[in-house]
């Protein structure tokens, strides 16, 4: 990965030694962004921030001011709020993805980071995860349970489904704590535009996998009915 | 909380007694087969055991709360969250505690329902809990299939980590079958339901690891009944068990119509035909009861509005 790659965040904080504290941290992994205000963060937010870190007080606009805006007008960059008293319930409601609690330590933030940008991305494991799946259900309307049972091609499918699995759940993350599971959802919800983009996925993903071998538009090959 | 979830007495003997927590199970089948009673039950089952009940469904909270009453003695507001994404006014029940959404489109609006929920539970100590989403079918008429996919997903893995159970209902008949095959494969264990060519209601699970069981229709004495709800007069299948049924508790008030009275029934309606009973819990209901391996003998049942 060249540092041209690394996911942005973008810091929203008022305090700049707190600020500096947190790009010290995360330099190493992510490009950083300083807002001083939320104003200013709401008009450093565009598509090429990944993750927004936003303190709750801020002067000019409020933290969940800002999120507010920025759900608003459409974006939904993953953010996580940085409060310095126990959220209640309404944290989950008002859109943010995370919080950290205040003052973080540096491995509470790293974490919390790392995991909003890999679940930011799990689009693409998704969309493969739903097309190997999509696949088998329909082997499954043009094959007997016998023949599946039997046929090699149809095991390694079924390996790679596994595989897949195991990566969309990494993604996303633990579900156990109620933000996270909303904020999953919620980029479900706002994955639309990629759908129709991927419509061909399943066939080119599996040509280019040949060690499965047989699987083509007619299904499982060389075991007729 | 229990590391499993007793789900005896629903279907015969020895078919599902049980389940580990974190259990995700579909029931499968087409219109009129009996997989929302079904669900209800599994869900209503453990409510004896202390379990909260937290049912997200595309009617309205009202009618759901209905059918859930039907199956446990009373219902206490704090075991029981209904997410109403019905969009419809008038959910102010007193006994349930309801979250509403605008649309059963609304996928965040209900993953935030149901986290209010289950905080609620939590918050009374409430760690059992049986989930029910009824139905697939409704979601899959207002989203895209793919969308409804990543959404399960989402929606089992959470289960499975807080360790509820999570039922499901799906139409088989109403879906492309590989869109049906593609969602199945998500899910610990499916019910599946069938209507033989005779009429005959069969239901066998498969999953969990196990082999299937062998279609059956043991203990299967269905009720059925017509409801009368929106967009007119719809079937419906009332029980698996007729013995399961609960007679007794008021509902069992209809009154045969003449026309039966004179073939030689009875003026009340028999309580030992306990099943039955249950088909009058439809209060807004013309319930049409019968066995169905005698339709012939269809009992009309006129609704007195109790």
């Amino acid at each position: 990965m060249t540092d041209d790659d690394r996911p942005v965040v973008l810091i929203a904080e008022d305090e700049p030694s707190i600020a500096e504290g947190y790009e010290l941290w995360l330099a190493e992994t992510y490009k950083t962004r300083v807002a001083t205000n939320g104003r200013e963060a709401l008009d450093m937010v565009d598509d090429s921030v990944d993750v927004v870190l936003l303190d709750r007080m801020m002067p000019e606009l409020s933290g969940t001011q800002v999120l507010e805006a920025m759900r608003a007008r459409g974006d939904d960059c993953r953010v996580a709020m940085v409060t310095a008293v126990e959220p209640d319930f309404d944290i989950v409601e008002m859109g943010f993805d995370a919080y950290i609690t205040k003052p973080p330590d540096r491995k509470e933030l790293l974490d919390t980071i790392a995991q909003l940008v890999d679940r930011a991305e799990v689009g693409e494991a998704f969309q493969e995860y739903h097309s190997l799946m999509a696949r088998k259900g329909t082997l499954q309307t043009q094959k007997t349970e016998a023949e599946l049972a039997d046929n090699d091609a149809y095991q390694a499918l079924l390996d790679r489904i596994e595989a897949k699995r195991a990566e969309v759940d990494d993604d996303l993350g633990e579900m156990e704590a109620e933000v996270d599971f909303v904020s999953a959802v919620r980029g479900i919800e706002a994955d639309d535009e990629d759908e129709f983009d991927e419509d061909d996925f399943d066939l080119d993903d599996l040509d280019d996998d040949s060690d499965d071998g047989g699987f083509e538009d007619d299904g499982v090959g060389g075991d007729d009915q | 909380m229990s590391d499993s979830f007793d789900v005896s007495g629903v279907l015969p003997d020895g078919m599902l007694d049980e389940v580990p927590a974190g259990t995700n199970l579909l029931i499968l089948g087409p219109a009129m087969s009996g997989k929302q009673e079904i669900a209800l039950e599994l869900l209503a089952t453990g409510y004896q055991y202390g379990d909260g009940i937290l049912c997200i469904t595309t009617e309205s909270a009202q009618t759901v709360y209905e059918d859930i009453e039907r199956h446990v003695d009373s219902l206490d507001r704090n075991r029981i969250g209904i997410v109403d994404t019905s969009g419809r006014d008038g959910t102010e029940l007193l006994d349930a505690t309801i979250e509403s959404t605008a649309s059963p489109g609304d996928l965040t609006g209900i993953s935030i329902g149901m986290s209010k929920l289950f905080q609620h539970f939590e918050s009374r100590g409430i760690s059992d809990v049986r989930y029910g989403l009824i139905s697939l079918s409704t979601l899959l008429q207002y989203l895209d299939s793919r969308k409804v996919f990543k959404f399960i997903h989402v929606y089992t893995k959470r289960i499975e980590t807080t360790e509820g159970l999570g039922i499901y209902t799906l139409d088989g008949d109403s879906h492309d079958q590989q869109v049906v095959n593609t969602i199945r494969g998500q899910f610990d264990g499916v019910i599946e339901l069938r209507e033989t060519d005779d009429g005959t209601l069969e239901g066998r699970v498969r999953g969990f690891g196990r082999r299937p069981t062998s279609w059956t229709c043991e203990g299967r004495e269905p009720i059925v009944a017509e409801r009368v709800g929106r967009g007119g007069v719809w079937p419906a299948v009332l029980s698996w068990r007729t013995e399961r049924a609960r007679g007794g508790r008021g509902y069992c008030v209809g009154q045969y119509p003449s026309e039966h009275r004179e073939r030689g029934y009875p003026a009340q309606y028999p309580r030992a035909r306990r099943g039955l009973s249950r088909a009058v819990g439809f209060t807004r209901a013309r319930c049409l009861g019968s066995v169905v391996f005698d339709l012939n003998l269809s009992l009309i049942l006129s609704d007195t509005g109790t």
